[in-house]
């Protein structure tokens, strides 16, 4: 009977959520009650009233209907979860291949998730971390990389505090380059977390006080706030109040106060904070520098108010420092940096300690989202292809009525099950091996990371996405099929369709396999070319000690203790210079014989005694090196780098002059290039002056037979000689470690998650050939029969496997190569991208697939065909 | 097994009267005679769910004759297990109003 029109039927938005809120199979005899009583009462009272009551009593049922539909769904999900279980507990082998994909998936990318978040949470703690600044400079130098520095004049914070209203807080920080000696009574160690700061510092950098008064701590020169780890390393379990440490055997600082140690997070941790006045008093009748605007040394921070934009501060700081300090130099421009952008802004110079890049962050990303992709293509893979095997439940399913919904719900279940397995199982393998992890990549992560809800909810969503993910394309695929045809044969009709997009996944996940592996071994031969360029020519360790000269005294000293040491046979030679020839940091614009007009040059500097080039090992190839013979070597004499004669365009270095404004002289040698500043760079010219002044560094290169008793010699030496410092040595290439940490960083994380990546890619592998195993029993149960050998029948089976992994290659070693070609362009000296690199890598993966395909294969081939095709 | 409430009740007594004319329309209209309430079909058709789980009725659908609109119906029959449900729950009923006599509530009810 066909539908009346207009108001003789019922309501028909009404009918329409009566018919979305009731089951399917109510449906009908439901809407037909409701109908019926319209009907009627439509007859009594008219269709108004009629429509009224419809309305009524749908809107009053929905809780009802829907309370109906819940317990429903809630019988539905026992029965999916019970069958979940049984599938983990009857298919072992693919379900701890399921469950072992997933755990690691996971556990990488919540790895990598809480990696990402710590990167981020940098200063974040530090109250109004959105209103602090760093004033940072662009000058027009290009230095280490970059046209930027950090260094002040210590005019900068005042000035800013008194002309700026919109300046809150400014303080200012000074950093003791390369350490110094702290004695309490017979405490004395080496301290490199040592700084100078404004008293204001306490607050801007919501400094939390344990002991002491930060209102006043830092008010009075000589004294000192240190952390509680300080407190504890000299005085134990003494109150430190009032207590004085000992500076450089030299001044006494008083301690006035004791803070929280401070958290890893944060761009620059420190374990003592010194008043600034105290420069003043440690440098004496030099600390006029402190007043110059051109002497440009220290940090500044700055707090703006609240409400203050901080781009249109900017803008009027820029204008009034160039109209207020005319004697300021016009082509320097400051900028404010940050707070919460310090930690991955990349190196500037200046910077207090080591920070990171955002190009690490988007590198371990890419990294996280490559492993979560093998993670949900392995669990796709394996459930399209057990579930060709499940066939029949699923059949069976659809034959007592379950609709397309039902399927899908209960795949969702299955793999919302193994996915919190998982998560759980990832969990517990994390707190496991995060020392280990955390000590191999460098990092500083704890598992404790998770009680913070919002990351907590992160991984949550993240666990969620790599369900739904995995459960998502099985689901919708294998519901899709019509029952009859697989009812017949027992199997699903679309095969041909499902074998494609599962080849095609296999062929994604072994790209990436590559191209990791690929990338993890160019990265480590770039650091193994870095180290070797380095430190090639060294056959002899050098252990290098940092000296403060602030007076003649010391200076005298350290010339006994070079000169004793060089008397020992065990040592073969001893210079001191101003840095270590692997990281030169100063530099200056230098004048020479024939400059054409407007050339300018900056010149790294390096001052260091006659001995420097024989420790270094660093060759001569003209002229000759400092000597005593020559007084005037002393005061007039450089020494210069082959990239300085090319940019000189000198044709004949040796006798010309040249020098600095303040120090003129001649060349009286070429050496020949080495890395002094990092490989990232070209090597920049470089001028060595003998002159024995400020000198930071000793170098010692000793017999590597005598190695321990050399060093225990110098220690003996250098405690007889100055009891008040710390003994504090390290050896060079250890320094140049330090120098390519983050590519050290990435070196071994990119290797870890290749194993991780292959790993997985093996695994689904394994799970594949060994669904296509069973499919094909029968099949080499006949095969061997009619007289097929052992290797026909491995080669049959691993043909396709192998195929697929073969395809991988073609198109992840182009693939990897445009992208490792890419990092390595951010080196000015790289080693070669060797073809074998790419046989390698290539080689590797097909020789892992072709040892997990045989594994399943040759058990097959090898089985017993009688076993095989008895039950037909 | 748990008592019935006395909704369930209604319609399980309902259900029983009405013999093979009991579907959502006729339960619902002597239920709400019953009860002296009018019960929307929502409410109605959950507690016919919870008794079809719990096994005290059994549902057939049933196609109405071609001129009679031709529309389906679901109708609900007592089970074994619905016909002792009602008996226990007579039992439990005149167990607990044993002794009591109808004075008392005259009495209550001339007030």
């Amino acid at each position: 009977m066909k539908k009346k029109s207009g108001p003789r039927t019922p309501p028909f938005l009404a009918r329409w959520i009566l018919i979305r809120i009731t089951r399917a199979e109510e449906r009908e005899t439901v809407s037909n009650d409701f109908a019926e009583i319209y009907a009627q009462i439509k007859k009594e009272r008219g269709s108004c009233q009629a429509r009224r009551w419809y309305w009524a009593q749908v809107l009053k049922s929905v809780p009802m209907f829907l309370k109906i539909q819940m317990s429903w769904g809630a019988t539905m999900i026992k029965n999916y979860f019970k069958i979940a279980f049984r599938i983990i507990k009857r298919k072992k082998v693919f379900s701890f291949i399921n469950i072992a994909g997933l755990t690691i998936g996971i556990m990488c990318s919540v790895f990598i998730l809480l990696l990402i978040h710590y990167e981020f949470s940098y200063d974040r703690h530090i109250e109004n971390a959105e209103d602090i600044y760093r004033v940072i400079i662009q000058w027009p130098m290009e230095f280490m990389n970059t046209d930027k520095i950090t260094w002040t004049s210590a005019r900068l914070a005042p000035f800013l505090k008194e002309q700026f209203p919109d300046v809150e807080k400014a303080v200012r920080v000074d950093e003791v380059p390369g350490g110094i000696s702290l004695s309490h009574r017979d405490h004395v160690f080496f301290e490199e977390k040592f700084y100078f700061a404004d008293p204001d510092f306490l607050t801007l950098f919501s400094v939390s006080f344990i002991k002491g008064q930060p209102g006043t701590a830092l008010d009075q020169p000589l004294s000192v706030v240190i952390s509680e780890k300080a407190a504890r390393k000299y005085f134990a379990n003494e109150n430190p109040l009032g207590k004085t440490l000992r500076y450089n055997n030299k001044f006494d600082f008083q301690v006035t106060g004791v803070f929280k140690n401070v958290p890893k997070n944060t761009h620059f941790t420190y374990d003592f904070l010194a008043s600034f006045q105290s420069l003043r008093i440690l440098h004496g009748k030099d600390a006029i520098y402190m007043d110059r605007w051109t002497s440009m040394d220290f940090q500044t921070y700055v707090q703006l108010r609240e409400e203050t934009d901080p781009l249109e501060f900017q803008k009027i700081m820029e204008q009034n420092i160039v109209k207020r300090l005319p004697q300021l130099r016009k082509d320097y421009q400051y900028f404010l940096q940050p707070l919460t952008r310090i930690h991955l802004g990349g190196f500037i110079p200046g910077e207090l300690a080591q920070n990171s890049q955002m190009k690490y962050i988007t590198i371990f990303i890419g990294i996280g989202l490559l492993i979560i992709l093998i993670t949900c293509f392995n669990y796709i893979n394996l459930s399209t292809a057990c579930f060709s095997v499940r066939a029949g439940e699923i059949n069976t399913r659809k034959v007592v009525g379950a609709n397309r919904k039902h399927l899908i719900q209960q795949f969702m279940t299955e793999a919302f099950l193994n996915t919190m397995i998982a998560f759980v199982l990832s969990l517990v393998l994390l707190y496991f091996s995060m020392p280990l992890v955390n000590a191999l990549i460098g990092t500083d992560i704890e598992l404790a990371l998770l009680q913070k809800v919002n990351i907590f909810a992160s991984v949550i969503v993240l666990v969620c996405v790599i369900g739904f993910l995995s459960a998502y394309y099985p689901a919708l695929h294998l519901s899709s099929y019509k029952s009859v045809s697989h009812l017949k044969s027992g199997r699903f009709a679309g095969d041909k369709r499902s074998g494609l997009s599962r080849n095609i996944l296999v062929v994604v996940q072994f790209v990436i396999s590559i191209a990791l592996i690929v990338s993890a071994v160019t990265i480590q031969r770039q650091v193994d070319f870095i180290m070797e360029q380095n430190l090639g020519q060294l056959e002899d360790p050098i252990v290098t000690l940092p000296v403060v000269e602030e007076n003649e005294e010391i200076k005298e000293s350290i010339n006994i203790f070079c000169d004793d040491l060089k008397k020992e046979t065990a040592i073969i030679g001893v210079s001191v210079s101003s840095c270590l020839p692997t990281n030169i940091r100063s530099g200056d614009y230098a004048v020479w014989e024939g400059q054409e007009e407007g050339q300018r040059i900056l010149f790294h500097n390096l001052r260091a005694d006659s001995n420097f080039l024989d420790v270094y090992d660093i060759p001569l190839i003209e002229g000759r090196n400092f000597s005593k013979d020559f007084p005037s070597d002393r005061t007039k004499a450089y020494i210069v780098n082959e990239t300085a004669v090319r940019m000189m365009h000198m044709e004949d270095p040796i006798g010309k002059r040249f020098g600095y404004p303040y120090r003129k002289g001649v060349i009286i040698g070429v050496v020949k290039d080495f890395h002094f500043v990092p490989m990232h760079q070209r090597i920049k010219p470089l001028a060595i002056r003998w002159e024995p002044q400020k000198m930071r560094f000793i170098s010692i290169k000793i017999d590597s037979q005598n190695l321990s008793k050399a060093i225990q010699l110098i220690e003996k030496k250098w405690k007889d000689l100055s009891p008040g410092f710390a003994f504090e040595y390290s050896f060079i290439d250890e320094e140049v470690d330090a120098l390519y940490r983050s590519e050290r960083r990435l070196n071994r994380a990119v290797t870890l998650f290749t194993y991780m990546a292959l790993f997985l890619a093996s695994l689904g592998l394994f799970g594949l050939v060994m669904f296509s195993v069973q499919k094909r029993v029968k099949e080499i149960g006949v095969r061997k029969v009619l007289g097929a050998g052992t290797l026909d029948i491995v080669a049959l089976l691993s043909k396709d496997f192998i195929r697929l992994v073969l395809l991988a290659n073609l198109i992840a070693l182009p693939l990897s190569y445009i992208l490792i070609n890419k990092w390595l362009q951010s080196f000015a000296y790289r080693v070669g991208l060797s073809v074998w690199i790419f046989i390698f890598s290539g080689l590797t993966v097909l020789a892992i697939a072709l040892l997990t395909v045989s594994v399943q294969t040759i058990k097959a081939a090898t089985a017993n065909p009688v076993d095989s095709i008895r039950y037909e | 097994m748990d008592i019935i409430t006395r909704l369930e009740e209604a319609i399980l007594i309902a259900i029983w009267k009405l013999q093979d004319k009991a579907y959502g329309v006729t339960i619902n209209k002597s239920v709400s005679e019953f009860l002296n309430k009018e019960y929307t079909l929502g409410a109605l058709y959950y507690s016919l769910d919870q008794l079809l789980r719990k096994g005290l009725v059994e549902k057939t659908l049933k196609r109405t004759p071609k001129e009679k609109a031709g529309r389906s119906r679901t109708y609900y029959q007592l089970t074994k297990d619905g016909v002792k449900a009602l008996q226990e729950a007579r039992v439990y009923q005149d167990k607990l109003w044993k002794g009591i006599p109808d004075i008392a509530f005259k009495a209550e009810e001339s007030k």
